[in-house]
């Protein structure tokens, strides 16, 4: 009752690419009075740097309550049309799910929750959000159009793509375009084993055997990626370190905008091939960006795919904020 | 509706330490409110004894000051029995004397005692032994003394001799 006359501390993070990303904003008497914002080293995805959860601990210390809010970036996530989910193959027992009010149900597995609480545990998470509830708020402030739209919530390695026909969802689907740290030397002998799991946890991403030949395509393009050239003048000029390490930087980004574009392909045809939806078409693709990396992927999708794209810049991490405000209800 | 997977865990406004506090606070202020008004219920009903003591005294004090007045007029009625047993002793002792001073030659037949005056009703053997054995000493106690006389058969005196005094208390019954 008292609580929004004093200040609240509200941070969300979110770990990808090597790094953890922080935004936080000090809330009082419904108003932001101060934000701050700051990125860690973070290599291992699966833990948290002691130095964030330090931060965290440093900046909390001045306000009475802090809300840690984080984005859940685990494959075991997904999101359906509907509420039935044995129709969409997925373990009712194994996840939590919440209901939007547009009768489509978003879900994560208890043991990516708990990873994320684990994690956390030292500063206690507080909210744990999923990327399509973010495309789902950001639907929300959209018009109502009759065809079915394609939209994708993109971040530095991973989005979530949503089909929806007036704001309901029809198909649905979370991708990590970089699974943990591919080094590339690596490459070559742990081909894309995690595109296995992805199967096995998220069942709207791949349904049958077809489906895998598109992976196939995936292997070509990182195979091409592996053969070019600029990997051949990375090796001759380990002595530059700083043209290597942009050279590496920039063939990373290709990589995961190519893998994306094909796990876009992927879905789209999978869509098609879904029951009750052999009528639909889709032209139209929006795209909310939160890293400003995904160029290769509009204008491949423009190019190859004739599709109109839409490409709308967002802050993840603010956005976080502002719905960790609203679910608390200051 | 929230979209967090979990919930957020309860930030409560107070500590546990700062709860106890208030709960220690709270528990202090009960007990001495309860105390203050066991002794404001206990303050009324010993002014209301206090009412009912002082209502008791002044109906005692009422009732001493009727008795008081009790007590003034038994001493009034006792000062006045005395003074008519003083005034009836006195008024025995007149009539002794009076019967004494009447000499054995002198029959009285009739006495009216009134407050100022003494008439005497009687038979006397001659006017002179009358005025000789009554008539004077009957001068020297009233103020006026008068006797009238008439001869009845046997040839005696009937007498009838009235004697008053002034601003005298007269005789008590």
């Amino acid at each position: 009752m008292f609580q929004r006359y004093y200040s609240n501390l509200f941070i969300a993070t979110m770990v990808e690419a090597g790094s953890c990303r922080l935004f936080a904003q000090v809330v009082k008497n419904r108003r932001v009075i101060k934000t701050f914002e700051a990125i860690f080293d973070n290599e291992d995805e699966d833990s948290i740097d002691k130095k964030v959860l330090d931060y965290i601990k440093e900046i909390s210390k001045d306000y009475k309550e802090t809300y840690l809010a984080f984005c859940l970036n685990s494959i075991g996530q997904g999101a359906f049309n509907g509420l039935e989910f044995d129709k969409n193959s997925v373990d009712e027992n194994s996840v939590t799910s919440l209901k939007t009010d547009n009768n489509w149900t978003i879900y994560a597995s208890y043991i990516d929750i708990n990873w994320a609480k684990d994690m956390f545990k030292p500063v206690n998470l507080d909210l744990l959000y999923s990327p399509f509830v973010f495309l789902h708020e950001e639907i929300q402030k959209r018009d109502v159009e009759e065809k079915p739209i394609l939209y994708i919530y993109s971040f530095q390695d991973s989005f979530a793509l949503g089909i929806f026909e007036q704001k309901e969802l029809l198909y649905g689907a979370y991708f990590k375009t970089k699974q943990k740290t591919l080094h590339i030397e690596d490459i070559d002998e742990k081909p894309y084993e995690d595109l296995d799991k992805i199967s096995e946890i998220e069942p709207n991403v791949v349904k049958n055997e077809d489906e895998y030949e598109s992976f196939d395509d995936l292997d070509d393009t990182l195979e091409f990626e592996i053969d070019d050239d600029i990997f051949e003048n990375i090796d001759e000029e380990k002595s530059v370190n700083e043209e290597a390490t942009e050279g590496h930087t920039s063939i990373e980004h290709f990589g995961r905008d190519m893998t994306m574009y094909n796990y876009i392909i992927d879905s789209i045809r999978e869509f098609y091939d879904m029951k009750g939806f052999k009528d639909k078409f889709i032209d139209d693709v929006v795209v909310y960006d939160d890293c400003e990396a995904s160029n290769t992927v509009v204008n491949m999708l423009k190019d190859e795919q004739f599709m109109n794209v839409d490409v709308v810049e967002v802050k993840a991490l603010k956005d976080m904020c502002n719905l960790a405000v609203k679910d608390i209800g200051l | 509706m929230t979209y967090s997977f979990i919930p957020p865990k309860a930030k409560p406004l107070l500590t546990l330490f700062s709860k106890l506090w208030i709960y220690f606070i709270a528990t202090i202020v009960v007990l001495m409110i309860v105390v203050d008004v066991i002794t404001i219920v206990r303050t009324a009903y010993m002014k209301q004894g206090i009412d009912s003591m002082k209502d008791i005294q002044s109906s005692y004090e009422l009732e001493s000051l009727q008795t008081e007045a009790n007590i003034d007029i038994i001493m009034k009625k006792e000062a006045l029995f005395e003074d008519i047993y003083t005034s009836n002793q006195v008024l025995k002792n007149s009539m002794k004397n009076l019967f004494d001073l009447v000499p054995d030659q002198i029959t009285l037949s009739k006495v009216l005692m009134e407050k100022n005056s003494l008439i005497l009703y009687g038979t006397t053997p001659s006017k002179d032994t009358f005025n000789l054995l009554l008539a004077s000493p009957l001068r020297s106690i009233f103020s006026s003394s008068s006797t009238v006389f008439y001869l009845n058969k046997a040839g005696w005196y009937k007498f009838v001799s009235t004697n008053k005094i002034q601003n005298s208390d007269g005789f008590n019954e």
